[in-house]
């Protein structure tokens, strides 16, 4: 038994002191010998991340796409899957393998690039929206909820003179809340961590970065001109990444309450069902 | 019989339909009218100076020599190698740490505790790759906290050595990373599976006298054993994805030269080099093998566990 805690205790403490070392970093007015606790304690990294209008247009930036991204994404997943639960659905078969093939299949980065160019959604932060907003495992998340909503429920609001859209917003939305919340977690977390998709089709807008592109940019280095000329800036650049990087991990860690509460739930629910 | 069948759920459902409509134009407009450009792996050069893409699609030659270059270029063969490297070693080292932290997070009984620790091991996942490596560039960094530690224990020949540019140590960090990223969330698969095994078994051995290494080796590990083997087959099944995300994240310009992976690889040639249809055609290889595996692994997945894997 003992041996149980102490392998857990070292496991959780690996996962959890390169975070609080960070933040003591995030917070120190020196970089050598910084272990859990800052060293020299003051605010100087934050004011020079805020003082950065890049960061605040990246923030800003992630914070539409993870929310419009979300929106748009909860939508059309939220349809696709209500018409797949019907197990009467013309052609289901059909549209279930067009969803697969999109999820195992993919022209690649190049055929993508040049079609996004094509039809000018490249350079614009539509293209950070749109090409991951389709995704079959969540279609099959709230399908498999779907399913577990009785029939009867549908048929007395029918009954009731209810149009398709009615039915929807007043008797299935209502009844989904736990799986919207779930999947659109996911989602959200999804869309604030991708960095790909900057990567790729924004190779001339840098002011359309997202923060997880931006710190990867800092920590490379493209940065750094900022730096020259600044002596305390270029010697606390450490700091400052720390910083940063605390700052974009701020919504991941406010919204982690209610991840834990419903992801993980969901999660070991589909395990178990098998 | 089936036809008026069909025409009657037609009827029924033509406004359900519908609702597949944002989906379906979405999937057609940024995942299948792309995949019509993989036909460029089989055409010479672009010449974009010339032609806007469609003409240079139109004026290229058709070719198989980008397929032929693959296998002679000790580039593609290299990062091939990499990749199956650092996947296998990944499954090797990685895969059955998760099974070790759920069977022993399952043995603590104070709800409290194993609570608390569930939501330190689950936070990494949720990170994102910037961060990640963001973390750890500072952790192992020249002057940072692992080097520190060591030169205390009097490993000190270290403490000039920044881990991150070291490609020697590249793979460890690789490991290291997604190990510490990983782990803790993918265990929650086991978790589930353990926690659905009836008390009774364990009460029954209670009795007889087995010890909780017994019960764990006879009662849990069999009963667990079909999700070990779909999870197992799954990991297998993305052997071709080293983990893109995770690598051109750590890539810098001392370990690009010797860990390019077939992800990076495709990224370099194509957006960076301009070498389109030769990327095209990389990628084009790498998502035939990919596709080859899954379907393997499904088709071994439904024989074995009587469920396919997708």
């Amino acid at each position: 038994m003992a041996i149980v805690y102490v392998f857990m205790t070292v496991f959780v403490l690996l996962c959890v002191i390169p975070i609080i070392h960070v933040l003591a970093l995030s917070f120190s007015s020196a970089y050598m010998r910084v272990g859990l606790i800052p060293r020299g304690f003051r605010f100087y990294s934050y004011k020079m991340v805020f003082a950065d209008s890049g960061f605040i247009a990246a923030f800003g930036m992630s914070l539409f796409v993870a929310a419009a991204g979300t929106a748009i994404s909860l939508v059309v997943n939220f349809f696709a899957a209500y018409a797949l639960s019907k197990p009467d659905l013309p052609f289901r078969r059909f549209f279930t393998i067009f969803f697969i093939v999109i999820m195992l299949f993919s022209g690649g980065i190049i055929p993508n690039f040049l079609w996004f160019k094509a039809i000018g959604i490249i350079d614009t932060p539509l293209v950070l929206l749109l090409p991951m907003a389709v995704q079959f495992y969540y279609i099959m998340l709230i399908a498999t909820y779907f399913e577990n909503i009785p029939q009867s429920v549908e048929d007395a609001a029918r009954i009731d003179g209810a149009n398709k859209m009615q039915l929807l917003w007043r008797i299935i939305v209502p009844m989904s809340v736990p799986i919207i919340i779930t999947v659109g977690l996911y989602i959200l977390v999804g869309y604030w961590n991708n960095y790909q998709l900057a990567l790729y089709y924004l190779p001339t807008k840098v002011k359309y970065y997202p923060l997880s592109m931006f710190i990867l940019n800092f920590i490379n280095g493209s940065a750094i001109n900022d730096y020259v000329g600044d002596i305390e800036k270029a010697n606390h650049k450490h700091n400052i990444e720390a910083a940063l990087i605390v700052l974009s991990m701020i919504p991941i860690i406010l919204a982690y309450p209610f991840t834990l509460k419903y992801m993980a739930k969901g999660t070991s629910v589909g395990a178990v069902k098998e | 019989m089936a036809k008026a069948l069909l025409k009657q759920r037609l009827k029924k459902h033509w406004s359900t339909l519908l609702f597949l409509l944002p989906a379906v134009v979405l999937g057609i407009v940024f995942s299948y009218i792309p995949m019509v450009g993989i036909l460029m792996a089989f055409k010479t050069e672009l010449n974009l100076f010339r032609y806007d893409v469609f003409d240079a699609f139109f004026h290229a030659e058709w070719t198989f020599s980008h397929f032929r270059a693959l296998f002679g270029g000790k580039e593609f063969l290299t990062a091939l190698g990499n990749t199956l490297l650092i996947s296998v070693l990944k499954i090797v080292v990685l895969f059955p740490l998760p099974i070790i932290v759920a069977l022993c997070l399952c043995e603590i009984k104070n709800k409290h505790v194993s609570r608390l620790m569930q939501s330190m091991i689950f936070l990494p996942h949720f990170l994102s790759w910037s961060v990640v490596t963001g973390i750890f560039t500072n952790v192992f960094a020249q002057n940072g906290i692992v080097n520190n530690v060591l030169a205390i224990f009097g490993l000190s020949s270290d403490n000039i050595v920044n881990w991150y540019t070291q490609p020697g140590r590249f793979v460890f960090l690789v490991l290291f990373t997604d190990g510490w990223k990983g782990v803790g969330w993918s265990s929650i698969v086991y978790i589930a599976a353990i926690n659905a095994i009836s008390t009774d078994y364990y009460e029954a051995a209670r009795l007889d006298g087995a010890s909780k290494w017994r019960q764990i080796r006879n009662i849990t590990l069999p009963l667990i054993k079909g999700t070990i083997v779909t999870m197992l087959i799954m990991r297998i099944c993305y052997i071709m994805d080293a983990g893109f995300d995770q690598i051109y994240t750590m890539h810098n310009a001392a370990t690009k030269q010797t860990w390019q992976i077939i992800g990076t690889y495709i990224y370099e040639r194509g957006l960076l080099q301009g070498n389109y249809t030769f990327s095209t055609a990389v990628g084009l290889f790498n998502s035939v093998i990919a596709l080859i595996m899954i379907g393997l692994g499904n088709f071994v997945a439904k024989r074995t566990t009587g469920k396919g894997v997708i």
